[in-house]
């Protein structure tokens, strides 16, 4: 039981991180004046949802602060208000308080929010200001009457209920909602059971009762309808007020003409609500049933899958196994084996076989857009934040990338536009001064080249300034006084520990901290990145990531005997040792120059300690955490997709190697890890143990 | 092995079963339950950085299972592996932290019952050290049957292991 609770409250957890999303890029794209009946209540519908669950699975700081979003929402839906920014903007603050809630009550249920109550506060002054002073005199009363439960007694609420058919098989009691309502206040009910067949012909399982109900006016009409607030799909309900009402005939529509037609007369009676609300009720319904399920990329544990993802599956395996059948009819042929055939069908099997691999593999990829997604509201509060005007593209968004790569990867792009927007973008009046247009340009682009994914980051912003950077970075001590760099190495300084431009710190950036960060996280992912800067014109930033963690492309290598994969994306060159200026530097090793620069070399024979002989004529220059290192091999062998098989299952991980793989021999190759072979590794312990 | 079945008087029976190897011409013994497979001694991956007695990794059915060498592991000296050399895979550790693992002995010997009297309890009179790893004797007829405790071998191997990578 408690189980079955705990799965259903991380169904829960899933669906409001989907329903943040769609809320926040609704809201977005209503702050940009794309305020049309699609938006307002697809926004409405997820503050909606969010409400619902989270009052049912306890968490109820949160219900009520999205029950005063949902009040201002409503009021825009129902045309009531315009949608001004300044209340897209405290939604959005409201939201913001949401999702803090959430992540908090991953593990507590009825966490709260520290600001809730100033925010649901500054609603709820929303909502009653703009409704005075904006609306139409109408709506006011209605405003009111939603806001708050002690509203102005009104004359008592006919509300009339008739289930669906289906209403008793999807779990639903009626019994249970009338008790609801009763707990509201004195509650007359009169039953209809004109529907009701005979005796013999009635079918328990149907409904065929419908009821007219009549509650008293102190009952505030959103209390009345959250009662039906999970049964609106399966059946019809209205609510009316008791003048406008009539005994029997009481659907949706002529409760709209009821309203509209009393609209103008009579501005001042609180008569009015019950139309719009009900008809609010009305739309909801109706989008319920069209609302498509959209796919989200929530940092849950779980994924959805598109259902013709699974199909293509399904597909695949069934002609895996029609070929195996055909296999095994050509093995049984008691007149011989026809080589041919079965020469055939193994070709068959092998096109099968790579099918189904990269479909599985599909299994776990999503589009980069989700993670894209969340950039829009950042560069708003940014660019507003550091009045600068920011005009942002994106392109590639339907890119692909494995759900694990996705999910590492949202914080280094927040970090990069966060920080493309506070160092590289100018203010309007500098862009003014150098002759740009007034907007920046910030423009985010995904596509897939070959086995990798480049994210590319550009901005037309100021560029990198090298002299600056490299005398702030000798200041640092990040740089010896006399060490001269390429043009390329400065630009990479940005992403040393501890560097730091910004003149003055801020909260958006200016610590040093974030971009050794930035790197860090794209090369745990066995990823690189690399940064283009013209000054006074711009910068490019361009992240190369591996299409899956599950699958690396390698350069397999010869060392001592022994087979070890490299990963090619972190590979930049190989080069033959003989033709490098190698000498010794006492205390730092091996080193060699490398196209104008030093390289410290690994000889992995010697590193890993290995018994065999090794001939160690080849390097092999990789990228590690920016620097670069040669790592000395015998002998390159073929290019091939490895699957990585962790280390660490039976054993513990190991220093210097990613994981290991299984060869189509059967044989374990160990690949290697740049991103952490060099770091010393005191061998004394080693031989202590 | 791997579908023992699961009965309970089968298990009443095999709990009592130890599977017996030969280390240096003596006779040790382990639970038959933690036993997956034995495999013939065959080619392996040496694997950097870790004690000796860790040879490497082999590939077992597409699981990259270590293995270690009893030998070595109880700090006799090494010989040269035979036609008798195999591998015994078993399984520890609970649920969640089950792990695979190979050990390399000289020979895979017999099965025994040993009924728990006919055990006698090593806490009192082993050597400290390897104490932990004999969990007592089985007396079997005259011979005498070393029973290991497998878990302690493998956390403590993995242990040092663990070691060496936090002080890296």
């Amino acid at each position: 039981m408690d189980d079955d609770l705990e799965e259903l409250r991380h169904l829960f957890l899933d669906e409001c991180n989907e329903n943040i999303e769609l809320l926040e890029g609704g809201l977005m794209r209503m702050g940009e004046g794309e305020d049309d009946a699609d938006t307002l209540n697809e926004v409405f519908r997820a503050a909606h949802s969010i409400k619902g669950g989270g009052s049912t699975f306890g968490f109820l700081p949160m219900a009520e602060l999205t029950h005063h979003m949902e009040t201002l929402l409503d009021e825009m839906r129902s045309g009531r208000r315009p949608v001004v920014e300044k209340d897209v903007d405290l939604l959005l603050l409201g939201l913001d308080a949401v999702q803090e809630i959430l992540s908090d009550s991953r593990n507590e249920v009825g966490a709260d929010h520290p600001d809730r109550m100033k925010i649901q506060a500054q609603l709820e002054a929303a909502v009653l200001v703009d409704a005075a002073e904006g609306g139409d005199e109408g709506a006011a009363p209605a405003a009111d009457g939603a806001a708050s439960v002690e509203a102005a007694p009104g004359p008592d609420w006919v509300v009339s209920f008739a289930p669906n058919s289906d209403f008793y098989l999807r779990g639903n009691d009626a019994l249970l909602i009338l008790r609801e309502l009763r707990r509201l206040g004195e509650v007359k009910v009169c039953v209809d059971t004109k529907m009701l067949p005979e005796w013999d012909k009635v079918d328990v399982n149907n409904s065929y009762l419908t009821w007219q109900l009549e509650v008293p006016g102190t009952v505030a009409q959103s209390d009345i309808l959250e009662v039906f607030d999970w049964v609106d799909t399966e059946c019809t309900v209205t609510i009316d007020a008791m003048q406008s009402a009539t005994a029997d005939s009481e659907s949706a529509a002529d409760a709209e003409k009821a309203a509209e037609a009393q609209d103008p007369v009579a501005p001042s009676t609180p008569v009015v609500p019950a139309a719009p609300v009900a008809k609010a009720a009305e739309a909801e319904k109706k989008a319920t049933k069209s609302a498509p399920a959209k796919s989200g990329g929530g940092e849950s544990s779980s994924i959805r899958i598109a259902t013709d993802k699974i199909d293509q599956l399904i597909n695949l395996v069934g002609e895996l196994v029609i070929t195996q059948s055909m296999l095994s009819r050509v093995s049984e042929n008691p007149m011989g084996i026809d080589i041919n055939e079965l020469r055939e069908r193994m070709a068959d099997l092998e096109h099968n076989t790579r099918d189904l691999q990269e479909s599985v593999m599909q299994v776990r990829m999503l589009p980069i857009s989700s993670a894209f997604s969340r950039l829009p509201r950042l560069v708003r509060d940014l660019s507003r934040k550091l009045n600068k005007d920011v005009d942002l593209q994106m392109d590639g968004g339907s890119t692909e990338l494995d759900k694990t790569v996705l999910e590492r990867m949202i914080d280094p792009l927040v970090h990069l536009v966060r920080n493309g927007l506070d160092h590289g973008i100018e203010t309007p009046e500098e862009r003014a001064a150098a002759g740009k247009s007034g907007a920046g340009i910030l423009h985010l682009s995904a596509r897939q080249e070959s086995g990798s994914v480049v994210i590319e980051i550009k901005d037309d912003g100021k560029g990198i300034n090298g002299p600056f950077i490299l005398g702030k970075a000798r200041e640092k001590g990040i740089v010896g006084p006399d060490e001269e760099l390429t043009e390329d190495q400065i630009n990479q300084l940005i992403f040393a520990p501890g560097f730091s431009t910004a003149a003055v710190l801020s909260d958006v950036s200016g610590r040093g901290v974030g971009m050794d960060v930035v790197r860090r996280n794209i090369l745990d992912l066995g990823g690189r990145v690399h940064v283009f800067s013209e000054f006074g014109v711009g910068t490019r930033i361009e992240i190369n990531l591996p299409l899956s963690l599950a699958i690396l492309d390698g350069q397999l290598v010869r060392v001592a005997g022994q087979v070890y994969v490299i990963p090619i994306l972190s590979i930049i060159e190989t080069l033959e040792l003989a033709q490098t200026e190698r000498s010794d530097v006492p205390g730092t090793g091996e080193i060699c120059r490398f196209r104008g620069e030093y390289l410290s070399m690994l000889r992995v024979a010697e590193h890993f300690q290995l018994k065999e002989p090794s001939s160690g004529k080849l390097v092999v220059v990789v990228d590690t955490h920016g620097k670069r290192i040669g790592l000395v091999i015998d002998e390159v062998l073929g290019q091939q997709q490895v699957v990585i098989k962790p280390l660490d299952k039976n054993y513990k991980s190991v220093k210097g190697l990613a994981g290991a793989t299984i060869m189509s021999d059967g044989s374990v190759a160990l690949i290697l890890d740049p991103a952490n072979i060099s770091e010393q590794e005191p061998e004394q312990v080693a031989e202590a143990a | 092995m791997k579908d023992v079945s699961t009965t309970n008087s089968d298990i009443a029976e095999t709990a009592d079963q130890f599977l017996s190897f030969l280390i240096a011409d003596e006779e040790y013994g382990i639970e038959i339950l933690k036993v997956q497979e034995i495999k013939s001694w065959g080619p392996y991956t040496p694997l950097p950085k870790s004690p000796d007695y860790v040879l490497g990794v082999i590939n077992l059915r597409g699981a990259i299972v270590p293995i270690i060498d009893l030998r070595a592991r109880f700090g006799l000296p090494t010989t040269d592996y035979t036609a008798t050399t195999a591998v015994i895979i078993v399984r520890t550790g609970g649920s969640e932290d089950a792990r695979i693992i190979g050990l390399v002995v000289d020979s895979v010997s017999e099965v025994y019952h040993l009924s728990p009297d006919a055990i006698q309890d090593a806490s009192d009179n082993a050597a400290a050290d390897r104490a932990n790893y004999v969990r007592g004797f089985g007396q079997i007829d005259d011979k005498l049957v070393i029973l290991v405790n497998l878990d302690p071998i493998i956390t403590q191997s993995l242990g040092q292991i663990q070691q060496i990578a936090d002080a890296a």
